[in-house]
């Protein structure tokens, strides 16, 4: 098996974006992978610096939540071969940077006074 | 700048339980992390067993069995786990951090059972005399941390990824890094700091490890004047995934055999059971140190399966009870349904009912060196601490089964007791050296200052010479090869690496510089601690030097940064507790 993958990724940075929009990337694959590994790629390859978290590659940490064609889905799991596929951000948080979301994780996040301190 | 008591950098295993004795301890703590706490590190992906010698766990836990049968022995002691450790060890343990190990564990372990810890088994696994392992998972154990550590006054900072420490006079005041969520150099100042950022797993092509683990720690206290210890005994599990790059370096195969469960065969291209060679008496069920170096072997010398790995073959066992593993084998890593966490190995398990072999191949798992630590996490420079995988020589030469769990709990209590006691003594935090923290802040920012190389390519090259040329085989015209890379790499490359892109806010690039060149650094602590021990011991095999050297005994290679050269001396292995046999 060996063809590329069309990937629209949703891109969104708070420097210069007012709103969001889609980008769309062409990359190899030799062998089914993950929709993390097509994202590294598309940064190695087309120098587009997504934004994007990924930790366990196992679907443990859930830290790669987003939306794979419109279908919530853990990133480092979801199978590549070929085709099309379109990357946004989950829903229900504030957006960071393209596919980067802010933290749920209540009570120990970052405040206002940590922001300050870190100046 | 921020200043707090004490500063831990790292906030999962080692990190969350050092946190939490400081603040029990009533000092100001702060944790920063790179990733996000409770969804990053090493910890969460561990399908992993935390250890215990049998007789505190008799105590703990009762005489009754669990799923495997295996009731606990009370005739087992902390003194002959010790012994355990220190012989699978090949005695190149720390024997004060490994009694620390031994003796502090039941009382860890009686902690988080108490904080709701779930225990789903107790098994015996290779190299433990008796059944000490007492299985969990990492995400119950993230569970029991985030807890405690929500309970307490403990200041966590995520997405902040810390570059170098500072130091004065000699001594480590703080930190600087970088805020990836802005982009701005940020800056710490503590009276004491622990490093808790585990292993640099992803320097190899084939690795169980979480993405964040890229040797910061390591670098960082290289940089810093700190030593590091036994850099180059890397522990291989040597049956993961080799094929689709989906689940590439999967433990899958692991978690089926042959060490845990299944008692699976090991083929190489002609169906020969290469075991015979290494381990003749427990074949396939050897300890993990054997099955790396027969599996690689196979692979380097052209007996390898068609995708560069081996065979691992289920057909001489029946389908029915191969059905019956996935209800009782690996819970809670592998679902009745052949799920492994969020990896279907369904259809692989057809396929292997139908006749198929899987096709494994040894993947880098665990750093038994680090950061030089006595049995308190203290560094060898004065306000450094740490804990967890990121330390060296609390396993020796190899690693046993579930001591990586029992690691970093003890470590991290013990390190965070330390800082405590070291941060006590100093009245206010001392004030760093406003010109240093300008110029290591600068050269955090310097990849998107500058025009240069590609991170994306130099990882690629690192990537490929030490799979090749510092895995689990090794041979010195090939060491030496590759380090003369790898340090024309820190000395040439990382002065240039930058981001094409030139965004602020989270960018990967940037990040990957800053990854890359910690990567470098500790690489080459790996490749010179490899070449400085022209022996086979343990976790590192030298072909050219296939056997133990018992002529002079146990060596520790200890190293230090010097001139940007990591300089590696070699030291008696100091024998406090138990001397090794006569050879």
């Amino acid at each position: 098996m060996a063809g590329t993958v069309r990937v629209t990724v949703q891109r969104f940075n708070p420097e210069h974006d007012s709103e969001p929009h889609f980008e769309t990337y062409e990359v190899p694959v030799r062998d089914t992978t993950s929709v993390t590994n097509v994202l590294y790629d598309v940064n190695a390859i087309h120098g587009a610096a997504i934004a994007y978290r990924v930790s366990c590659h196992r679907g443990i940490c859930a830290s790669c939540r987003m939306k794979v064609n419109g279908k919530a889905r853990l990133a480092c799991c979801h199978p590549v071969d070929g085709g099309e596929i379109k990357l946004e951000p989950s829903m229900g948080f504030a957006i960071v940077k393209d596919l980067v979301t802010e933290s749920d994780w209540k009570g120990l996040g970052r405040d206002d006074a940590t922001d300050e301190l870190l100046d | 700048m921020l200043t707090t008591d004490v500063l831990i950098i790292g906030s999962e295993g080692a990190g969350a339980r050092a946190a939490w004795e400081v603040a029990d301890r009533g000092l100001q703590v702060t944790v920063v992390t790179k990733g996000r706490f409770t969804r990053s590190g090493a910890t969460l992906t561990a399908a992993a067993d935390l250890d215990v010698d049998s007789g505190s766990l008799y105590r703990l836990l009762g005489p009754e069995p669990l799923i495997s049968g295996v009731p606990p022995n009370p005739a087992d002691s902390p003194e002959v786990f010790f012994r355990d450790m220190l012989v699978e060890g090949k005695w190149l343990n720390d024997q004060r951090q490994t009694l620390a190990h031994v003796e502090d564990v039941p009382e860890r372990a009686r902690e988080v059972l108490e904080a709701g810890l779930r225990v789903y088994d107790v098994r015996q696994m290779p190299g433990h005399s008796y059944p000490r392992n007492m299985y969990t998972s990492g995400h119950d154990l993230i569970q029991v941390l985030k807890r405690e550590i929500k309970r307490r006054p403990v200041r966590m900072i995520e997405d902040v990824m810390v570059t170098d420490l500072l130091t004065r006079d000699g001594q480590v005041v703080g930190a600087v890094g970088l805020d990836l969520e802005r982009g701005e150099p940020v800056a710490f100042a503590a009276k004491a700091v622990i490093m808790a950022t585990g292993g640099a797993h992803n320097v190899f092509e084939y690795n169980t490890g979480p993405e964040e683990l890229t040797g910061d720690g390591q670098a960082m206290a290289l940089r810093a004047g700190a030593e590091l210890l036994n850099m180059e005994m890397m522990q291989f599990l040597p049956t993961t995934i080799v094929t689709p790059p989906l689940a590439r370096g999967n433990l899958f195969p692991f978690l089926l055999g042959p060490q845990n469960a299944l008692r699976v065969w090991l083929l190489n291209k002609y169906g020969e059971r290469f075991m015979g060679r290494w381990d003749p008496e427990r074949m396939e069920h050897s300890t993990r140190d054997l099955l790396s170096i027969g599996i690689q072997t196979e692979i380097l010398e052209g007996r390898g399966s068609e995708h560069g790995g081996v065979y691992m073959s289920l057909q001489h066992l029946p389908r029915n009870l191969i059905d019956y593993f996935a209800q009782w084998g690996a819970k809670p890593f592998i679902r009745k349904d052949w799920y492994s966490h969020g990896l279907n190995f369904a259809d692989l398990m057809e396929r292997v009912k139908a006749g198929e072999a899987i096709e494994v191949a040894p993947a880098a798992h665990f750093f038994m060196g680090g950061i030089r630590v006595d049995e308190w996490g203290v560094a060898t420079l004065p306000g450094l601490f740490a804990g967890g995988e990121v330390t060296g020589g609390c396993h020796g030469a190899n690693r046993l089964s579930g001591n990586a769990f029992a690691q970093i709990l003890v470590q991290g209590q013990r390190a965070g007791a330390a800082a405590v006691n070291f941060a006590k003594a100093s009245r206010a935090v001392p004030e760093p050296d406003r010109a240093q923290v300008k110029a290591l802040q600068a050269e955090a920012m310097a990849p998107i200052a500058r025009e240069g190389l590609s991170s994306f390519e130099v990882r690629e090259e690192l990537r490929n010479l030490a799979q090749q040329k510092v895995g689990v085989l090794r041979d010195g015209p090939l060491i030496r090869e590759a380090l003369e890379r790898f340090e024309a790499i820190c000395r040439d490359a990382v002065p240039r690496l930058a981001a094409r892109n030139r965004d602020r806010v989270y960018n990967p690039e940037w990040i990957e510089c800053l990854q890359v060149a910690n990567l470098a650094l500790t690489t080459a602590a790996v490749a010179r601690g490899a070449l400085a021990r022209e022996e086979s011991r343990g976790a590192h095999f030298r072909r050219d030097f296939p056997r133990m050297d018992t002529t002079r005994g146990p060596q520790n290679t200890i190293q230090r940064l010097v001139d940007g050269i990591v300089e590696t001396r070699l030291e008696p292995v100091p024998t406090p507790i138990l001397a090794p046999p006569r050879e």
